[in-house]
């Protein structure tokens, strides 16, 4: 068991695995971390969820880390919202509202922390933080269908070569875990458009509703040999479908 | 364990579900079903069999979907759900739906070990304990016959 | 048998030491003097300013500037013995080498680096055969911990600590790493080790791995350096014909052998964990330490990487024991360390002193004083990251502490000596910039940080900044020293910081007065001709780009403000200052 204190208050964690921010979140402190997501592996790219760290063997010294990958120290002191941590947060929500300057998200951030915005005098109008949620969840779905291209300044998310990515499924996991609603999903009349491609939605045989991308269900079919056939009728349908065999099974 | 003979369609474990789960009454947003036939005055209530192997938890690449070993619970974990949605596919029996509003997916948890379905339904068409010889027997019975009837219409 | 050494370093190379050499060769065929004299190409031999060089021996006699058409006469000297030839000067008496202790090239330009009869000569491979067959794993760190060595790509840490924490942590298998990603500019001393002498690399990282345990290295070299790849490839070929790596090397059973990577040229690679992430085939991005290389580096096995130059520090360390190291340098940073001294300085290349010499000795006495007419103004070391210490600053002791305390660092080694005609405004701008473009983007602070950065050092180049600006440069950079995610991102700030610092006038100058005091920054600059001391002799004329410049013969000219570039051309050309800068004292 590894004992840690978070401003003070003594924690006990079970788990060795746990990160700090696993821990700070367990016990109800609300850090903003724009780039954690909990299915993904941490990347420690936002800068957010940076705490101040010590332990009485330190002299008095402190450390500045980025809770999403600090792995519990026993003995840690861990300080959530030390004046230090707010400032650097601050300079950090500057930075990111100075690229993203109509981000609602980042707003409501600036808001929070009292960060005025106006020092750098500039204001650009990206949507992308460049968080990297997005890569990783495609990579974790095994598709890769997109990642992270050039450095520094000019990185972007795109797709290969800024080609329709041809083996994307059109899942929407990219879009479903931006912090900041950066990636464009429409769905209109059994097509997703997304990372400018075009995904045919599969229609249920039974009822007609748009259920799946057909590009979704492939991936099952290729992947863990569903049948195709069987993955052609909505949740609510497979429901009836299985209802009616029990039905015969029971009263037939 | 479910019993059609018993099931009268009256909707009562949907609406118990629904509200557990979302403070509404809202079938839509119920985790069990009761799948009816007025005119034949049947009716078969159906939710999350708790697989042994879940496709569902198959297809979740980000470990979002587990299994307890003890209680055999497939729970979804919200927090880890990065929204692919391809556990809804994947489920041959239609047990995980997506949410639009919520932007979620969800199944039956069981309510913490204390369905609201079993509590609320009126004729005991769903049982909730443990499992006995007898219910296993009966269960095997039940699971050779659907098979049997599922391959005919498939 | 006398040697004659053709330099074949960098900067000889461009300046046409290979013709030297082919024409060295023709004349020995030609005279048949095979028998008596040994021609060899080196790595580099240090001088680089004075090149093409050639070194003769016995005699350690250096010939600068040589041409091919020198080569006779040269030779004839050599076979004369005839050491009153003015153009001879003794190595060991000049001060750029005599101030000079080299252990980390101790070979380099004394040995033909693509034969390794000639490392082996000169007690190559000695260190190899000792470890292996006298001391154990133990025993090897242990040397090299009471050694005091510190790594010298820039962070310090002590070798053999990361090795001991490499060799205790859990791993199937462990991996050694060369770090020959050099990318500072104006940095060359890790290359001219690779071209030079490769194999001491190659034995350190032998002994390194025997110490650690791993049986597998990997060095990885910049796309820039292809020569390094090509010697470096040479000597792992023969270092296997001979036995001293691949299976059971030099008899001990002890199996290890090494790959080379190439870089595919971004800065941030030079990065230990960017580093280990490109040799496993992905995009070069740092990773927080706080799970250490040592123990989860490379393919996630404890890792243990170190730079060119720490590598070439071990096998002498070996040899001639800790406390010999220990007698060199500093108490916190024992032994000698490479610069690579560029500049302003008449003496411009590659050399190595102990650690703890003065700024002052490295500028004034090896690279002997700043070139004519211009006085020392600052000079930067750590690369692009590094700081500007001005003159007040020259005593003082160069090691891995001093410069981290006055807000430079070591970095690799590299020393730009920057004269009165240097804007150090300007400065911190093109290494902001150079920063920005190499920053691998992946966190907020270095990214945004240096963006923004660049936009304030651009305004106030241009005359548009305010006394704010420096407030909020500071604020950023202190959030990226704080809150970056890599080192990269952490000392990315130095160079504005440490100009801000010791040049805050300077800077006050642009903001305030609109004036660029060195008449550096185009746009706060005016050139003019003092019509009283021109002369009218139309060399200014001659040497203008966009013909800005008119007047008649030996009448007072006159520059058109809207044609001129500000290139600077006719201020250097002037032979009689009449070439005036608007914001700068020419007289004083």
């Amino acid at each position: 068991m590894i004992k840690i204190r978070v401003n003070g208050k003594p924690v006990a964690i079970h788990d060795e695995d746990k990160t700090l921010l696993d821990v700070i979140k367990e016990i109800g402190i609300n850090i903003p971390a724009l780039c954690y997501h909990p299915g993904l592996p941490a990347r420690g790219s936002c800068r957010l969820c940076v705490v101040e760290i010590t332990k009485p063997s330190w002299n008095g010294r402190s450390k500045i880390v980025t809770s999403c990958l600090y792995p519990c120290e026993d003995g840690l002191e861990v300080l959530t919202h030390s004046p230090k941590v707010i400032k650097l947060r601050k300079v950090i929500i500057k930075l990111l509202l100075a690229r993203c300057s109509d981000s609602k998200e980042l707003q409501e951030l600036a808001l929070q922390y009292n960060a005025d915005v106006s020092r750098f005098g500039t204001k650009e109008n990206e949507k992308c933080i460049l968080c990297g949620l997005c890569t990783r969840a495609c990579e974790e779905m095994g598709i890769e269908a997109i990642s992270m291209v050039n450095r520094g300044w000019k990185k972007e998310v795109a797709p290969p070569y800024y080609e329709p990515p041809e083996n994307c499924i059109g899942c929407g996991a990219c879009a479903e875990v931006c912090p900041v609603g950066a990636i464009e999903l429409t769905e209109t009349n059994g097509i997703r458009r997304i990372w400018n491609r075009e995904f045919e939605i599969q229609k249920c045989v039974e009822c007609g509703k748009y259920f799946a991308t057909v590009a979704q269900l492939e991936h099952l079919h290729n992947k863990y040999g569903i049948p195709l056939k069987d993955l052609k009728t909505c949740p609510e349908c497979s429901k009836k479908r299985v209802g009616t065999v029990l039905k015969k099974t029971f009263f037939d | 364990m479910i019993y059609p003979e018993k099931c009268i369609g009256c909707s009562s474990c949907e609406l118990a579900c629904s509200f557990q789960h979302t403070g509404e009454f809202r079938p839509t947003k119920s985790r069990i079903s009761a799948i009816r036939w007025p005119k034949m005055g049947v009716s078969v209530p159906l939710t999350c069999l708790q697989c042994e192997d879940p496709s569902c938890m198959k297809v979740c690449m980000v470990g979002a979907i587990t299994k307890d070993k003890e209680t055999g619970l497939v729970s979804i974990n919200q927090e880890k759900c990065i929204g692919c949605r391809l556990c809804t596919a994947a489920c041959p029996f239609g047990n995980i739906n997506y949410d639009p509003e919520e932007a979620i997916v969800f199944k039956c948890d069981l309510c913490d070990g204390e369905p609201q379905c079993v509590e609320f339904c009126p004729n005991n068409a769903i049982e909730y304990r443990e499992a006995t010889d007898a219910l296993l027997q009966r269960k095997k019975k039940v699971s050779a016959k659907f098979a049997e009837i599922l391959e005919e219409v498939r | 048998m006398k040697q004659i050494l053709v330099c074949g370093g960098p900067g000889c190379l461009a300046k046409g030491s290979r013709e030297v050499f082919e024409a060295f060769k023709r004349k020995i065929e030609q005279n048949k003097l095979h028998v008596e004299l040994q021609l060899k190409e080196t790595g580099c031999q240090g001088l680089c300013q004075k090149g093409p060089l050639v070194t003769v021996k016995p005699g350690n006699l250096l010939y600068t500037e040589v041409k091919s058409e020198d080569v006779g006469e040269i030779l004839d000297k050599i076979i004369k013995s005839d050491s009153n030839y003015d153009r001879a000067l003794k190595k060991d008496e000049i001060s750029f080498y005599k101030y000079q202790t080299k252990i980390a090239l101790r070979n380099v330009g004394e040995i033909d680096p693509e034969n390794i009869s000639d490392y082996i000569e000169r007690g190559g491979y000695e260190a190899l055969k000792k470890t292996l067959h006298e001391m154990t794993p133990e025993e090897v760190i242990d040397t090299v911990e009471k050694s005091g060595l510190r790594g010298r790509g820039g962070g310090g840490f002590p070798t053999g600590k990361k090795w001991r924490y490499c060799r205790n942590a859990d791993g199937p298998v462990r991996y050694v790493i060369c770090n020959g990603d050099e990318g500072d500019p104006g940095a060359f001393m890790d290359r001219s080790i690779m071209e030079g002498d490769p194999h001491s690399v190659i034995e350190g990282m032998v002994i390194g791995a025997y110490a650690v345990g791993s049986r597998q290295g990997y060095i990885y070299v910049r796309e820039e350096y292809p020569f390094a790849v090509k010697r470096l490839k040479k000597a792992i070929e023969d270092s296997r014909k001979m036995g001293f790596l691949g299976k059971n090397i030099a008899g001990s059973g002890f199996d290890f052998d090494i790959e080379i990577n190439r870089g595919g040229g971004a800065f941030v690679c030079g990065e230990s964990t960017a580093l280990m992430r490109s040799i496993e085939g992905n995009v070069g991005e740092p990773r927080a330490k706080y799970i250490h290389s040592v123990e989860r580096g490379l393919w996630d096995m404890p890792t243990v990487l170190n730079n060119v130059e720490t590598w070439a520090n071990i096998p002498p360390i070996i040899n001639k024991g800790w406390e010999w190291y220990l007698s060199f340098g500093t108490k916190t940073s024992p032994g000698t360390k490479a610069f690579s001294l560029v500049g302003k300085v008449k003496n411009t290349g590659l050399i190595e002193v102990p650690m703890g010499t003065t700024l002052r000795d490295i500028i004034f006495k090896i690279g002997g004083g700043m070139i004519e007419g211009r006085s020392f103004k600052a000079v930067q070391t750590g690369g692009p990251s590094g700081g500007c210490l001005p003159a007040e600053k020259l005593d003082l002791q160069v090691d891995f502490d001093q410069l981290t305390k006055e807000g430079s660092m070591m970095g690799s080694g590299g020393m730009i000596v920057m004269d009165d005609r240097t804007c150090m405004v300007d400065v911190a701008r093109y290494f902001v910039n150079f920063l920005l473009d190499e920053s691998c983007g992946k966190c907020v602070p270095c990214r945004e940080g240096l963006k923004r950065m660049s936009e304030i050092m651009g305004r106030i180049t241009h005359g548009l900044g305010s006394e704010k600006d420096l407030e909020v440069l500071e604020e950023i950079c202190w959030t990226m020293k704080e809150a970056s995610l890599c080192a990269l991102g952490k000392s990315a700030p130095n160079p504005v910081l440490s100009t801000i610092k010791f040049f805050r006038e300077e800077y006050l100058k642009h903001i305030n007065e609109k004036t660029c005091p060195s008449g550096v920054c185009k746009h706060l600059t005016t050139y003019y001709i003092d019509e009283n001391i021109c002369k009218g002799c139309h060399v200014c004329v001659k040497v203008c780009p966009t013909g800005a410049i008119s007047g008649e013969i030996k009448q007072p000219h006159f520059i058109e403000e809207d044609k001129c570039i500000k290139c600077g051309s006719c201020f250097d050309a002037c032979k009689f200052n009449a070439v005036q800068i608007r914001g700068m004292k020419i007289d004083d």
